[in-house]
């Protein structure tokens, strides 16, 4: 599809293109509802307790006696808690999960509104 | 593994507070928290290492003897630890230092401490200096249980830098410490009250009640604000904020340069270049700034400080809060910028906590209490040990070896400052925002700026400016071997994680290719090497050496006296007559010669040449005993008073140290 798309640059394909890049990645992206174990329509307060009890569970410092890996493991999931917990608790971060953005398209959408609403500072890339 | 339990035996792991003038050390053991008292009985440790031209000196020993060595008594190594040389506040703090800094010449900058050791010229990085602190503590706690303590947490301000942390994780490495972890001083202190009025609801109010308090933390070189939530047991760290480099030794050397002005004006000479007075000024003016926390006046007094001046000052409370209210005033401004992150109204607070010495002064307090509207504050905790409390409980948190109750505590840390790298312009692009919880890691992508450019440098900040320039370089990185194409195309994936001690690991993926760089900010900028750490290690194991082979001087030195003494005292109560006058003669001959060697050597033998004289007195007494023996067998029941353990031979006494009876030996009469 997408060298299609360098043949025929037409619009509807290239929407076509993004959508199913879109989909893709909404199929790949973590369920933030399931890693805090809550139903999605779980209030801000039941995703709060939810995070601190499953913190609770996955903090590294709870899993001292396991091996190297398993700690590895626990802090690897902790973060995703984390993460989850600050997408689900943030009411702009959260509207996007909705729409089926994953974390870096809502980080992207994120910043473009920054930028968008704040000066206006051309971003170079990296130096 | 932390906790290895050895022999079946349990193994404690301990909490320290490493302080910029004092340290603390504590312990979980029988099911809570007990705070080590020293040597010396006290349960802060100054945290001063000195070297006489004999030996070194640790804590309070060091401390003690400050006026009269001042240029080899090292102290404030937490104001060096992690900076440059260059760094301004070292570059100021240097002319306070009666001890000497230097660069060590590298690009890197390190700061080293300088002192003069047995004619020797030594140096010294701060890390080594904290370590010895740290052993010191380790010591303390290893006396209290009887074992050895490897495992520890220690605390550092929740406002140190990346740099500073690894610094001090070094120093427990250098100490031969499994450090744990690096945990926040609030944090720490927080667990303290958190646990102090848990016990006292008597857990009444069980379920999810939210608290929010604030930790002011203000100690003798540092000041931390930390506002947190606890819920039942989970301590979730919302907001952070301070100023690594304010606390006591600020307002004493305010006090200091005031004293010295008024003692210009009235003597017309300048006693600043005088260590000795300056140090023995400065010890006075600590004292009165504490009386001044309870009395509304002092009079700083020096006898003959200075070209045979003395030295005598009134100074009242308001004059005292004068001299360091901008500092007081500074103070403040921390606090709103804490309750800012944390999106709490001030009404939310539910409990203001004082920690840290220098909350003991009235104008503190009083300027935070009006800045929540009148609030009450809570000093209900100990503010000198609630940090090495708070660190032993989460030592038996990390290690699994507290009850119950404890182990189900969770503490939520968050990143003290904003993370990022550099971006086009010299603008900082934050990858992990202020206040994150931690552990965590974020990514993003970055493209090239250029065309075909095939190579990307990430260089690392930590700070809030939107310049990098304005921020904390952390260290570089150069991602090499980028398929060479139009700019914007290569998708580069850069990832930060920051650990559960607040330390930063960063990784950048090329999409394309695959290729990864990645550093951990451990051998960039004033971080010591493996290598370093581990010399330093050796050295201080060395040092360990000396420091026992010192002792063990002092104990031969210590026997032979007392032998000597008891010797003298036996020849005297022997009755003349059964002695012969000529072993007489010849036994205090013998110890006239040995009080003549010890007059000499008693600053330079070793422990074995003091026990070969001990032994060469010890033989000549016995011969005479033994002589006196056949003639008086009274003498020997009354050495039979003698406690048992003193009756072996080397004591005076006459069994010798397997045991055997020497009377039984006596057949032969000469």
């Amino acid at each position: 599809l997408e060298s299609l798309m360098s043949w025929h640059p037409v619009e509807s394909v290239y929407h076509k293109v993004e959508e199913a890049k879109f989909l893709l990645r909404k199929h790949k992206r973590k369920n933030y509802y399931e890693v805090l174990g809550v139903p999605s329509v779980a209030s801000h307060l039941e995703i709060k307790k939810a995070y601190r009890e499953r913190a609770a569970e996955w903090h590294p410092d709870k899993k001292s006696h396991l091996d190297e890996a398993a700690r590895k493991n626990a802090e690897e999931m902790f973060k995703t808690i984390g993460e989850a917990y600050e997408i689900l608790t943030d009411p702009a971060k959260k509207e996007l999960y909705e729409k089926g953005y994953d974390l870096e398209g809502i980080n992207e959408q994120i910043e473009l509104k920054k930028r968008r609403t704040g000066c206006c500072n051309g971003r170079g890339g990296c130096c | 593994m932390p906790d290895g339990a050895d022999d079946g035996k349990k193994s404690y792991s301990m909490g320290i507070d490493l302080g910029t003038t004092y340290s603390c050390v504590g312990i979980f053991k029988d099911g809570e928290v007990q705070i080590i008292a020293n040597d010396q009985g006290n349960r802060t440790t100054p945290s001063y290492v000195a070297w006489t031209d004999k030996e070194r000196l640790l804590g309070d020993a060091a401390k003690n003897q400050v006026a009269s060595n001042p240029t080899n008594t090292v102290f404030d190594a937490k104001r060096l630890i992690g900076r440059t040389f260059q760094d301004p506040i070292v570059q100021a703090d240097l002319k306070l230092w009666p001890f000497r800094v230097v660069s060590d010449g590298s690009p890197d900058d390190k700061p080293l401490i300088e002192v003069m050791y047995q004619d020797v010229a030594k140096k010294f990085h701060p890390e080594e200096i904290s370590s010895m602190i740290l052993t010191k503590m380790k010591l303390t706690a290893e006396a209290f249980v009887g074992q050895r303590v490897r495992n520890a947490v220690i605390t550092v301000p929740a406002y140190f830098n990346d740099s500073q942390r690894q610094a001090t994780k070094d120093a427990g490495e250098i100490a031969g410490l499994n450090v744990l972890r690096i945990v926040n001083e609030p944090t720490a202190a927080a667990i303290a009250y958190g646990l102090d009025t848990k016990s006292k609801e008597k857990k009444t109010k069980s379920g999810e009640k939210e608290t929010n308090i604030l930790v002011f933390d203000m100690g003798g070189g540092t000041f931390d604000v930390s506002i947190l939530t606890i819920t039942d047991t989970v301590f979730e760290v919302k907001a952070t904020a301070g100023d690594p480099h304010l606390g006591g030794e600020d307002f004493d050397n305010r006090m200091l340069s005031y004293c010295i002005s008024e003692f210009r004006r009235k003597h017309k000479s300048d006693p600043t270049r005088n260590q000795r007075a300056i140090r023995r000024l400065r010890t006075q003016c600590e004292r009165a700034k504490r009386q001044l926390s309870t009395q509304t006046s002092v009079t700083i007094e020096v006898d003959s400080l200075h070209e045979g001046q003395d030295f005598n000052l009134r100074l009242s409370r308001a004059k005292f809060e004068e001299l360091c209210m901008d500092y007081f005033k500074k103070a403040m401004e921390p606090v709103s910028q804490c309750l800012g992150d944390s999106g709490l109204p001030k009404s939310q607070i539910s409990d203001v906590v004082l920690v840290g010495g220098s909350t003991r002064i009235p104008k503190v307090q009083e300027l935070i209490s009006s800045f929540f509207n009148g609030k009450q504050l809570c000093k209900e905790i100990n503010p000198d040990e609630a940090v090495a409390y708070g660190a032993a409980v989460q030592a038996a948190i990390v290690s699994g070896t507290g009850t119950e109750e404890v182990e189900n505590m969770l503490l939520l840390d968050v990143a003290p400052l904003s993370l990022g790298i550099e971006m086009a312009g010299g603008m900082m692009q934050k990858l992990i925002e202020r206040n994150s919880t931690i552990p965590t890691n974020k990514s993003q992508d970055f493209t090239t700026a250029e065309d075909y450019q095939d190579y990307v440098e990430i260089k690392v900040y930590e700070g809030e400016r939107a310049m990098v320039k304005d921020n904390n370089y952390l260290g570089k990185f150069v991602l090499t071997g980028i398929p060479k194409t139009l700019r914007g195309v290569p998708k580069i994936k850069v990832t930060f994680n920051v650990d559960s001690n607040g330390i930063l690991e960063v990784t950048a993926e090329d999409m394309k290719t695959h290729r990864k760089g990645e550093i951990q900010i451990t051998n960039e900028k004033g971080r010591l090497s493996q290598r370093d750490i581990e010399r330093m290690l050796q050295d201080a194991e060395a040092h360990k050496e000396e420091d026992d082979l010192a002792r063990g001087e002092m104990m031969a030195r210590e026997s032979i006296t007392v032998y000597m003494r008891r010797t003298r005292k036996a020849l005297e109560d022997i009755d003349s007559e059964k002695i012969l006058k000529r072993d007489r003669e010849r036994l205090e001959k013998k110890m006239e010669e040995v009080d003549l060697w010890l007059d000499e050597h008693s600053n330079k033998a070793t422990k074995e040449e003091f026990e070969a004289k001990q032994r060469e007195l010890e033989s000549a007494m016995n011969t005479i005993m033994l002589k006196i023996n056949r003639s008086e067998s009274d003498f020997w029941e009354q050495q039979a008073i003698l406690p048992e353990n003193e009756k072996t031979i080397e004591q005076g006494g006459y069994f010798l140290d397997s045991g055997l009876d020497i009377r039984d030996l006596i057949e032969d009469p000469d």
